[in-house]
């Protein structure tokens, strides 16, 4: 190994330009080099640049320089490399020998950088081969980080240096409250510093917007973060935070101390004055809804010997407000008191379940409101409205003489009784007549209810308004509409198709256009108020369960159509198969009945296989396609299925397709040509087997359950021709010194085998011996057998041999080397199967 | 022309035909070994020769997990949170012998001659060599991988006596490759994007690493201080590498590429393209199942075939299709 200080960099150019001549800077195409600092390795070319970091001021890290030959004779060194620059770099380079095809040299680069800022440097490095004479030089560039880490107390606003083993302190505070302390990191190197860790330990102790690590910190630039102390349980708080970054580990220690409560506390309600600690419940009592409510004092002392701040102060629960307290922040010295006046003052009645907070002490406070709380409701038909105070109950337009009915509801469900002196309705028209009160006065205590009756009888044409009055006042509208025409109505209906609009009168029929299966018509059907009075629209729907008319839209129900107004809905129409159908529509009372057909999908275009046709070979795995002669418009299933006509009256379970059954479905995607097969190809594998005969494959075609194959749909015919037995594998086993068991393997589609010869051959490939078996019965046996069934015309044979010599070997097996296997049916004799004797 | 003496005598060597001695020929269907089929859960036998051949009746249900041995017919799996040894599951009179590791093994990798395989251990972050497979199983060595603070571990290849092995694991932001044996400890060779597959080349112990994300093919020769060398990219038409093998004598390298739904074979000499062979789904990682029988796709729905790169003559592509149980 030698090491080697950098050159001065003027001498650079003296080397480029004397030390190298022209001719022989070739290309450096037959060597590859791989630059890597730690886990950082990346290829790297001549004249390009290798940034190497090291982790801080005077520390040192090496580079490693691989060099690998990727030509095919030798590479040479003609001179020793070059290393040329700034002092803080050197250079170790290994006793140089001629490197092989694919072996590869590393040289080792040292950088202790001495000041923050950047250094260079230039690798140079000449080499040769018996084709190529190449050099290769590679530009250093040297950075560092430097890194200074500071803390921040919010107090002092003054950044303090911190060094490994510091405290940083937080001092007093109360539990649950909150004290920040600014970590700053700034890097002024040249390098990036890689943050690897900030961690902190301690339950008080939590870092607050702090980016995701590791983290890349560029030169120059500042990272800063909060470290909040933020204790839930009083007594002193140790923890400790630990940074790690570049080669550096940096650990602090954290101190503070939470107290429970910085205040004491104390309750004043009327007259009397009671202890309060932080956390207990104050409780209000009853109190009556929208009356003056009650009110407590709650004052609180500085118990600490340092100033304590408050900057909270809120109460949270519907009623309760704060009245007086103190102008936030507040800071209270050593035994200073302030106070805070809470007041309850509700307007609906029920339990109260609130919260009074003072910096990070709370009470939860508690009452029960008491008073009686109406909620009206009215019925018209089988629809139930609730009605809030203001609201008007709408009935539905009417015929003069033609009554109309709502019954009335008043629910208390508050937590008191309300008083009821008298229930009546105002209507100058005299079209609405409320009966059914029941005598009053009377207290409709909580959880009851009163109910009365609304007839409107329309006296005039026109629209009619009055109002129900409770205890003397109003309480809701009351809305309805005269019509002179007993059989006229205020609503007219029409629908839109393809732009065309028709009116259709109540019973009639909304016809929709002949539509494809999978395919859509819509309608978009119109109510028009035709009236001078809002008209109000219960429901809207298609009465039958299953229907293939679907209704969107809409509004939401009940809704009312203004004078001269419409509202609009959709209906769609989505057959799914051929055919007829209908269905109802009813708005309110009224019907219309929907129509609409599907016709019989076109006829299918003509069809062709794709792939594999005609005669193939057995034991392969041809790929058969489909495509349509033109393009349908509609997205076609199918399913190719297999059925096989055997020669030997046996079928063989193989022949089927890849993805496992004798049939496979398929696809058409409307406006395509090509049928997809599971996975989206547009082949289909299968096996042709190892019977001879023929596998036909039939197509079926079908658009949405509309069954479209032809009456005789063209087959794919692939004929398996009867051939001469094929041999595949074959080997020798329980060898003894006189015995062997040869067991070959191989297919024969006529399922029968007549005989089978083996040849034995010695080391030198001489023949030693020939025997033939006669196969004829016992193959019939075998392929008659259940056992082959699963098998097609494969077979597995093991037939038992045994040797003998008149010479003085004993191990005769060993003789044997090789054996050749050929095998014999009515369709000729098999190629030789060569087996090797272990 | 000179004669040795064991020459003459072979001259005279008689072989006794079955027939002449009164022994029959035994007749049987063959026998080709069994696949895991993650759909159905299931060990399954082969019935036929691959090629025109079916994954046939279940021979082991309710399989969380397997891995199996190069021989095709023994392997491990995990059933109710046990790993079982099968060393034949032809052989239903040898009973299935228990392993105890206490955990799901996240990677596994059998030795040629399938009598010694290596387990990684995702919660103990522990590597496990075990030998005896084939007779009696005992656990030569367990390697802690928790001092190296790295997560993730993945185990990729190993050498054919499963001794040397290559891993990835998550230390810092990028994966990072190790190479590691039963007597060292694992080294870093460096980081990459995505490693999916690695091989060995039998003869020279080279490495090779496929890089899915940046679209290379590394080489790694082993030699005191290995590096990741590029030797294949992009520019040769690289896409996303799922697997690999190392075939011919270390002389050809294969890749399964899953953007191309393809196999290719590269010639390791002249670094160029030498074969395509199309498949119909995409490809997984290369794993042996026979001597010249690899499985190439990972079968995720029930009308997937099995697909097998077969290297017994020309390279070719095999399917050995899936049927229901009920067959």
């Amino acid at each position: 190994m030698r090491t080697a200080q950098a050159l001065r960099a003027t001498s650079l150019a003296a080397l480029l330009w004397f030390g190298i001549a022209p001719t022989l800077r070739a290309q450096n195409s037959i060597v590859s080099v791989t630059f890597q600092q730690g886990g950082r390795a990346s290829s790297a070319s001549s004249g390009s640049t290798a940034t190497i970091i090291a982790p801080g001021l005077n520390k040192s890290t090496t580079a490693t320089i691989s060099l690998t030959y990727i030509g095919t004779t030798q590479l040479r060194f003609p001179q020793d490399p070059q290393l040329l620059g700034s002092g803080d770099f050197t250079f170790q380079t290994p006793t140089l020998t001629p490197l092989a095809p694919l072996q590869t040299v590393t040289f080792t680069v040292a950088y202790k950088p001495t000041s923050s800022l950047p250094s260079s440097a230039l690798l140079a490095i000449s080499f040769q081969d018996t084709t190529t004479n190449g050099f290769f030089t590679l530009n250093l560039n040297g950075t560092v980080p430097v890194v200074s880490v500071n803390y921040v107390p919010q107090s002092t606003g003054s950044a303090v240096p911190l060094a490994n083993g510091d405290i940083i302190p937080y001092g007093q505070s109360a539990v649950f409250s909150t004290t920040d302390i600014a970590i700053q990191f700034i890097n002024r190197g040249s390098a990036a510093s890689l943050v690897n860790s900030i961690k902190v330990s301690g339950d008080a102790y939590v870092i607050l917007g702090l980016p995701a690590l590791p983290l890349s910190l560029p030169a120059g630039s500042q990272l800063q973060f909060n470290l909040r102390f933020q204790p839930k349980i009083p007594g002193d708080a140790p923890g400790t935070l630990q940074i790690a970054y570049d080669d550096v580990n940096l650990t602090a220690s954290l101190t503070g101390t939470a107290l429970l409560s910085v205040f004491n506390y104390t309750l004043v309600n009327g007259s009397t004055t009671s202890a309060l600690t932080r956390g207990q419940s104050i409780d209000l009592g009853d109190v009556k809804i929208n009356g003056d409510g009650a009110t407590v004092l709650v004052r609180f002392r500085n118990i600490l010997t340092v100033p304590a701040t408050v900057n909270l102060v809120g109460a949270s629960g519907s009623g309760l407000s704060i009245t007086e307290g103190p102008i936030l922040p507040a800071t209270l010295q050593p035994q200073e008191e302030a106070s805070v006046r809470l007041k309850y003052a509700p307007t609906t009645p029920g339990p109260l379940s609130g919260r009074l907070a003072i910096g990070t002490d709370s009470f939860s406070i508690t009452a029960n409101a008491t008073g009686p709380l109406l909620q009206l409701s009215y019925k018209v038909g089988a629809i139930t409205d609730q009605l809030s105070p203001g609201n008007t109950a709408s009935f539905p337009p009417s015929a003069i003489g033609v009554p109309n009915t709502a019954v009335f509801s008043i629910f208390n469900k508050g937590t008191g009784p309300a008083s009821m002196f008298s229930i009546g309705l105002t209507d100058p028209s005299g079209s609405f007549v409320i009966s059914g009160v029941p005598a009053l006065p009377k207290e409709l205590a909580a959880g009851d209810t009163l109910t009365f009756t609304v007839t409107f009888t329309p006296r005039i044409t026109a629209r009619v308004s009055g109002s129900i009055e409770l205890n003397g006042v109003s309480i809701i509208g009351l809305a309805g509409a005269g019509s002179s025409d007993s059989t006229s109505a205020p609503l007219q209906y029409s629908y839109t198709q393809s732009g065309v609009t028709a009116s259709v009168d109540p019973g009639g029929i909304v016809a929709f256009p002949s539509t494809l299966v999978t395919q859509t018509s819509t309608a978009r059907f119109t109510l028009t108020n035709n009236a001078t009075d809002a008209a109000r629209v219960v429901n809207i729907g298609i009465v039958e369960n299953q229907s293939l008319f679907q209704v969107s839209g809409l509004p939401a129900l009940p809704f009312q159509i203004a004078p001269k107004q419409s509202i609009a809905f959709t209906i769609t129409y989505l057959p799914q198969s051929p055919g007829a159908a209908i269905a109802t529509l009813a708005i309110d009372g009224t019907r219309f009945q929907l129509t609409g057909s599907a016709p019989t999908p076109p006829g299918l275009p003509s069809f062709q296989f794709t792939g594999a046709s005609g005669q193939q070979q057995p034991f392969a795995q041809p790929a058969v396609g489909l495509s349509l002669a033109t393009a349908y418009p509609l997205d076609v299933q199918g399913v190719l299925a297999i059925s096989t006509v055997s020669d030997t009256f046996a079928q063989d379970p193989a022949v089927r397709f890849s993805s496992g059954g004798q049939s496979v479905p398929f696809t058409i995607p409307a406006n395509t040509l090509q049928a997809k097969f599971p996975g989206g190809a547009t082949q289909i594998q299968l096996q042709t087997g190892t019977v001879s005969g023929s596998i036909l494959i039939t197509p079926s075609f079908t658009v949405n359950a509309t069954d479209l194959t032809p009456r005789n749909p063209a087959q794919l015919k692939l004929d398996v021709p009867k051939t001469a037995p094929v041999l595949l594998s074959g080997s020798v086993g329980s060898q003894t010194n006189t015995s062997f068991v040869v067991t070959v393997s191989g297919y024969v589609t006529t399922r029968s085998l007549q005989s089978m010869s083996f040849t034995f051959t010695g080391d030198s490939g001489q023949t030693l011996g020939q025997s033939s078996i006669d196969l004829t019965g016992t193959s019939r046996i075998w392929f008659q057998s259940t056992a082959s069934n699963g098998f097609g015309g494969q077979f597995s044979i093991q037939l038992p041999f045994t040797l003998r010599s008149d010479s003085s070997t004993t191990n005769l097996a060993t003789l044997v080397r090789g054996i050749t296997v050929v095998a014999v049916n009515e369709q000729g004799t098999s190629t030789g199967f060569k087996i090797s004797v272990p | 022309m000179s004669y040795s003496p064991s020459f003459v005598s072979l001259i005279a060597l008689l072989i006794g035909a079955p027939s002449l001695f009164g022994q029959s020929p035994t007749w049987q269907p063959p026998a080709n070994g069994f696949l895991h089929d993650s759909v159905t859960r299931s060990i399954r036998s082969v019935i036929g020769i691959p090629g025109s051949s079916y994954g046939g009746p279940t021979v082991e249900k309710d399989v969380d997990w397997a891995c199996l041995a190069a021989n095709g017919h023994s392997g491990l799996i995990l059933r109710g949170g046990q790993v079982l040894l099968f060393q034949d599951f032809a052989d239903t009179s040898r009973n299935a012998i228990a392993l105890e590791f206490g955990e799901k093994p996240s990677g596994c990798l059998w030795s040629a001659d399938s009598t010694r395989a290596i387990l990684l251990l995702p919660q103990a972050s522990s590597l496990i060599w075990i030998s005896g497979l084939d007779v009696a199983p005992t656990t030569n060595l367990r390697r802690d991988l928790s001092s190296l603070d790295a997560t993730g571990w993945s185990l990729l290849a190993a050498d054919m006596k499963a001794d040397a092995i290559v891993l990835s694991a998550k230390n810092g932001s990028d994966p990072t490759i190790y190479m590691a044996s039963s007597t060292s400890s694992p080294i870093s060779l460096g980081t990459v994007q995505r490693p999916v597959a690695a091989a060995f080349a039998n003869r020279s112990g080279a490495i090779y690493l496929a890089d899915a994300d940046a679209h290379i093919i590394y080489g790694i020769q082993p030699q005191a201080n290995p590096v990741l060398q590029p030797l294949f990219t992009a520019d040769d038409g690289i896409g996303e590498p799922a697997g690999l093998l190392v075939t011919n004598q270390d002389q050809q390298l294969v890749i399964s590429d899953a953007a191309a739904q393809s196999i290719r074979i590269f010639d390791l000499n002249s670094h160029s393209s030498v074969l395509n062979l199309e498949l119909y789904d995409a490809p997984g990682p290369i794993v042996p199942l026979a001597p010249s029988r690899f499985l190439v796709n990972r079968r995720e729905r029930s009308d997937q075939p099995f697909r097998f790169l077969d290297t017994s003559g020309v390279f070719k592509i095999v399917f050995i299709p899936v049927v229901g149980d009920s067959l």
